[in-house]
């Protein structure tokens, strides 16, 4: 099955899929997902390359390509919609527009199909613009402000695609034609300043994408207004989009090697790909800081993604086989991670109605799938033995080792420790402590949306105990691509360093795990403490009787760390600044041009043509 | 003898004389004059395409030859334009009869219509300079009629005053030409235009920058285009966007390629420079928009000069670039259908700010629906027309190494996403006010709309062929 088919069966069934939501939407629902499991069946039983041309567009033919260089990016896109689709079954209960959320959800699954697989140009365009206004209307399907959320979402991906689209016409400028085979083999037809120009529109482009700083504005608001279920989407996989395009453009363009063959020729304080190094560190650091300093959960989801771009955007930038390795692999940590986040606290909306953390608490007894879920997720996030999330982080900091940077290594560090303190907190806030007397009634979420969470947990300790499953695909994208591919076997990992057997680290980890609880279960005894019981060491505090609620302990969580950064300089307000400024700038446009007077506008023409005969005459 | 294209003006023209013969009997029935003279002139379009023409034919009128008697220009390129302005004068005029005809007081309009169809479709045909004036003059008269339309008394004076300077320097130019060469044929023109001193030639290319940009909605005669915009009614907006603009773009088109065809650098220049202004002013007055006919009249200006501009570049420097030039005309397409259908659409609910227009997408989806490809298309969206327009724009002017060009519209491009997305979320995503009457749209209205709608997706779709008709047609044939 190759990949025009499954876009044209894909699109065709995008509005089938309509029209049966229109009539029962569980049932359009779970035809998505049976599709969607179809379509997964069928990429992962291609072995082997394939091609196809898809010709809907007379005279314009789009290539597209199943190959060891981006078969793991299809199947990761396929499997989280999958999985987000099943969750989407029941959760998509409380949503207006049913139908329409499904037809467009099955059309991003067309572009995502689209991009990933395209092997020409025009082809990831073309998906790439239908991705961005299917998403916007998607994010436009929230709460009170995901309007504003969309509109600033568009904004920044439209400049993002007018950078691309740029850079691909320069490219077809020199060469001729739009095609990846067509650039590998004419690349010696591109002058170094040419290059330089591409590569500099395919980054700008990837990074807006992918949420790094300093663009990374339109993630917090993106992720904290849209719609639940699509939240795992974007964050798991749209972001993902700006890293494949930085990717293919590495394979073309091999980043270290392009800069740092003609030095000379650059500045010589950035040297080499550093630059783009420092910044995937500064976009750690920084989204660690503003995940700490959230409050609502989404939101805080939002900025551990952008700090985990950047883990990304590091380890693509090093160039050496062990880190190219580890940022393909922390893709697919991070798409775990991120689903299983959001899924998690996309539950805890459906049952409570509310993602703010100090609003909540308790809920373990009532939701244990939804917390071990979440626990999972932070524990793998953490880049904690045995989970998946420790495979990429282990290889990133191999190399960061290796290399022996400092400032990276101490942000890679910082963002793992400091992100401690942000994902504990939703569990805190959320899970543990005491429960709120409205929420004693919480159900645990129906079936399907347990199903799902299942899955991302099952598969997030599969992959760390197995890291092999993971590794070889990526060692056959590395071989294929042209970069020396890491040794990696079924449950070992091997770096220049050292070698680790997962099986090993999985088995210790359990006998722990297993040592620690029959101690619990022999020793501990809980006492069971009031909820609002504060102790106030003697002082009488009347609010606690009127207003317990300012006392829960999980308000003004991180009190003292958000105050040092309280007076930060922030970013999205100088944005906004902006935004106002050229706001108004456009109003005075319209003031002097389009106002009433008619003697006026017989001055403006007279003054045209004075200025247009005036400019001549010297 | 239907093979003359003299049919094209002499139709509308003569169906205006029957209107005031044909109230004197029914009231009622004049409202199906304009409609029936132009589907018969679509009739008369088609069969002169057939003929498939690639190069220019002369048609002389009265039996004079040329260069002393008038004559009409045309050619399957003509034909193509004429085609879709006709195409999009019916559906206009259908929705006039249906909608917007009061028989109180619209004896005036009906036959202001008739002759504004006469006097586009003879804009388009002529080959003569002085007979170009004479028909924008009369598409003139017609426009202040149209523009009254619904009181819009203060928008139609501006434009009065307005359109009358630019007519009289046009006017100016014209006779200076005539008293330079001794005739008043386009293409005779230029072989005599040579003996003029370099400054006599500045005058007169200013002359004409200044008095085409009124019709052709550039700066800065431009300003009666958002009021007169806002004030008409539906079908007179539908006629001053999709209509008049185009004509009077191909007639500067014309004007440009057939008088100042040589060496005449600065005109060229400075039309471009003025088409980038009026590109990147246009969006971002637009951007502030809450009215929807407003933000189209400021997007209609935006694109006239984009066009304007890139046409004026591909004929700076002597050579034509082709590739900029086509681009240029298939975005000039992907406008008339797609501004027509918003316009249409958003007419036939009836309201026009964002206030009263909140959320209407859960009461006329249909409509609703094709309103939004008619946005998603001007934005250039795929898989529908605009996306391929921009992509030939973008790649002929970046192989022509225009950078700063490209800068300016991509810059204007994306704050003209924002305003157009943000009008279909309005559409869809606000809560409506539930007191609001909508009259209901009937199976007629529907089907004009799902005509453009269809225009612009099969464009969409063969992006190739249209393509390379229009650079069969028009590279070939008007050079």
């Amino acid at each position: 099955m190759n990949v025009s088919s499954l876009i044209i069966i894909a699109g065709l069934m995008s509005i089938v899929i309509y029209f049966i939501s229109k009539f029962n939407w569980k049932l359009g629902t779970a035809l998505q997902t049976i599709t969607f499991l179809v379509f997964g069946y069928f990429l992962y039983s291609t072995h082997g390359d394939s091609q196809s041309v898809l010709k809907i567009f007379n005279g314009v033919n789009l290539r597209f390509a199943i190959s060891d260089f981006n078969y793991l990016f299809l199947l990761i896109g396929v499997s989280v919609m999958f999985i987000v689709s099943i969750f989407s079954i029941d959760g998509i209960k409380k949503f207006k527009f049913k139908p329409a959320y499904n037809f467009l959800i099955t059309l991003i699954f067309v572009s995502i199909l689209g991009v990933f697989g395209a092997a020409d140009f025009i082809a990831l365009f073309i998906f790439w613009e239908l991705l961005t206004w299917a998403a916007f209307f998607i994010v436009s399907m929230g709460k009170k402000f995901s309007r504003k959320a969309a509109l600033l979402f568009l904004f920044m991906s439209m400049i993002s695609a007018y950078f691309l689209i740029t850079g691909i016409i320069t490219i077809n400028n020199t060469i001729g034609s739009f095609t990846f085979e067509a650039l590998i083999n004419n690349y010696d037809l591109l002058t170094y300043s040419i290059k330089i120009k591409i590569l500099i529109f395919f980054l700008i482009a990837g990074l807006i994408k992918s949420g790094i700083y300093p663009f990374h504005i339109w993630v917090r608001t993106t992720h904290g207004e849209s719609p639940h279920t699509f939240s795992p989407v974007l964050s798991g996989l749209l972001l993902k989009f700006g890293f494949y395009i930085i990717y293919l453009i590495s394979i073309f363009f091999p980043i270290s090697y392009i800069i740092s063959s003609n030095p000379a020729k650059l500045i010589s304080e950035i040297p080499g790909s550093t630059f783009f190094a420092y910044l995937g560190g500064i976009s750690i650091i920084v989204g660690t800081i503003s995940a700490i300093l959230q409050n609502d959960a989404k939101k805080l989801i939002a900025f551990s993604s952008v700090s985990h771009g950047g883990y990304i955007l590091l380890a693509f930038s090093f160039g050496t086989s062990l880190a190219f390795a580890g940022g393909l692999a922390h893709i697919i940590v991070h798409a775990l991670t991120a689903l299983g986040m959001f899924l998690s606290i996309g539950a805890v909306y459906y049952r409570t109605g509310t993602t703010k953390i100090d609003e909540m608490g308790g809920l373990i007894k009532n939701m244990p799938v939804t917390f071990t879920t979440y626990l999972v997720s932070i524990i793998s996030l953490a880049g904690i033995p045995p989970l998946v999330g420790f495979v990429s982080k282990w290889l990133i900091y191999q190399s960061l080792i290796v290399r022996g940077s400092y400032f990276l290594a101490f942000a890679a560090f910082f963002g793992s420790i400091g992100s401690f303190m942000y994902v504990f907190r939703p569990l805190a806030g959320v899970f543990l402590g005491q429960r709120p007397k409205r929420f004693e009634n919480v159900k645990e979420v129906p079936v399907f949306m347990q199903v799902s969470m299942l899955i991302v947990t099952l598969l997030t300790v599969l992959f760390g105990v197995l890291p092999g499953l993971i590794l070889k695909p990526i060692a056959y994208m590395q071989q294929q691509i042209g970069i020396k591919p890491i040794k990696a076997s079924l449950y070992k990992l091997f770096t220049e360093l050292t070698t680790l057997d997962m099986v090993i680290v999985f088995s210790v980890f359990s006998a722990g795990f297993i040592a620690a609880l029959i101690v619990f279960m022999l020793f501990a005894k809980p006492t069971k403490v009031k909820q609002h019981e504060q102790y106030t060491a003697g002082e009488i505090v009347p609010e606690l009787q009127t207003q317990p609620s300012i006392y829960h302990y999980a308000k003004n969580y991180y009190k003292p760390f958000a105050r040092i950064f309280e007076k930060f300089p922030s970013l999205e307000n100088w944005y906004r600044k902006c935004a106002n400024y050229l706001s108004n700038i456009f109003e005075i446009f319209e003031e002097f041009f389009y106002k009433e007077s008619i003697n006026g506008y017989i001055w403006l023409i007279t003054l045209t043509f004075l200025i247009v005969l005036f400019i001549r005459w010297f | 003898m239907i093979n003359e294209p003299i049919l094209l003006v002499i139709i509308p023209l003569f169906s205006g004389f029957l209107v005031p013969l044909i109230y004197l009997i029914s009231k009622k029935a004049i409202k199906f004059i304009p409609v029936m003279a132009i589907f018969l002139n679509i009739f008369v379009v088609y069969k002169l395409i057939n003929i498939n023409l690639f190069t220019l034919k002369y048609y002389t009128i009265g039996g004079y030859k040329a260069p002393f008697g008038i004559n009409l220009l045309f050619n399957t390129q003509t034909g193509v334009i004429l085609l879709g302005i006709n195409i999009v004068g019916l559906l206009a005029l259908l929705f006039f009869a249906k909608n917007e005809f009061d028989i109180g007081n619209s004896f005036a309009y009906t036959l202001a219509f008739s002759i504004g169809m006469a006097a586009v479709n003879g804009m388009v045909l002529t080959g003569d300079l002085f007979n170009l004036f004479v028909f924008m003059e009369l598409s003139a008269i017609a426009g202040y009629i149209i523009a009254v339309h619904k009181k819009g008394y203060y928008a139609s004076f501006l434009y009065v005053i307005i359109s009358t300077v630019g007519s009289l320097l046009f006017l100016l130019g014209t006779i200076t030409i005539y008293n330079v060469s001794g005739t008043l044929n386009m293409a005779t023109v230029t072989k005599n235009m040579g003996s003029l001193t370099p400054n006599f030639l500045l005058i007169l290319s200013v002359l004409f920058i200044v008095s085409l940009s009124s019709e052709s909605e550039l700066l800065p005669l431009n300003a009666w285009v958002p009021k007169v915009y806002k004030k008409t009614s539906v079908t007179g907006s539908i006629f001053f966007a999709s209509i008049f603009s185009t004509a009077a773009l191909f007639a500067v088109i014309k004007v440009l390629v057939l008088v100042f065809q040589g060496d005449y650098n600065y005109i060229f220049n400075v039309l471009t420079i003025i088409g980038l202004i009026t590109l990147a002013i246009g969006e971002f007055v637009a951007f502030k928009q809450k009215n929807i006919r407003k933000m189209i009249a400021y997007s209609s200006i935006a694109q006239a000069g984009l066009i304007i501009s890139a046409i004026s570049i591909s004929m700076a420097d002597g050579a034509i670039k082709k590739s900029i030039f086509n681009a240029a005309i298939f975005q000039l397409f992907n406008n008339i259908f797609a501004k027509g259908l918003i316009l249409l659409g958003v007419g036939l609910i009836g309201y026009y700010s964002y206030e009263k227009l909140k959320g209407i997408g859960t009461k006329r989806k249909i409509a609703t629906g094709l309103i939004s490809i008619g946005a998603l298309s001007i934005v250039g969206m795929p898989p529908f027309a605009g996306f391929w327009s921009k992509i030939y724009l973008i790649k002929s002017l970046i192989s022509n190494n225009m950078n700063i060009y490209v800068s300016i519209f991509l810059i204007s491009a994306v704050f003209e996403v924002y305003y157009y997305f943000r009008f279909i979320q309005n559409l869809y995503f606000e809560k409506t006010e539930l007191k609001l009457k909508l009259s209901k749209i009937s199976l007629l209205s529907y089907s004009m709309m799902a005509v453009l709608s269809f225009i612009l997706i099969y464009i969409g779709f063969n992006p190739d062929t249209v393509m390379k008709s229009i650079s069969d047609i028009f590279t070939g044939g008007i050079i």
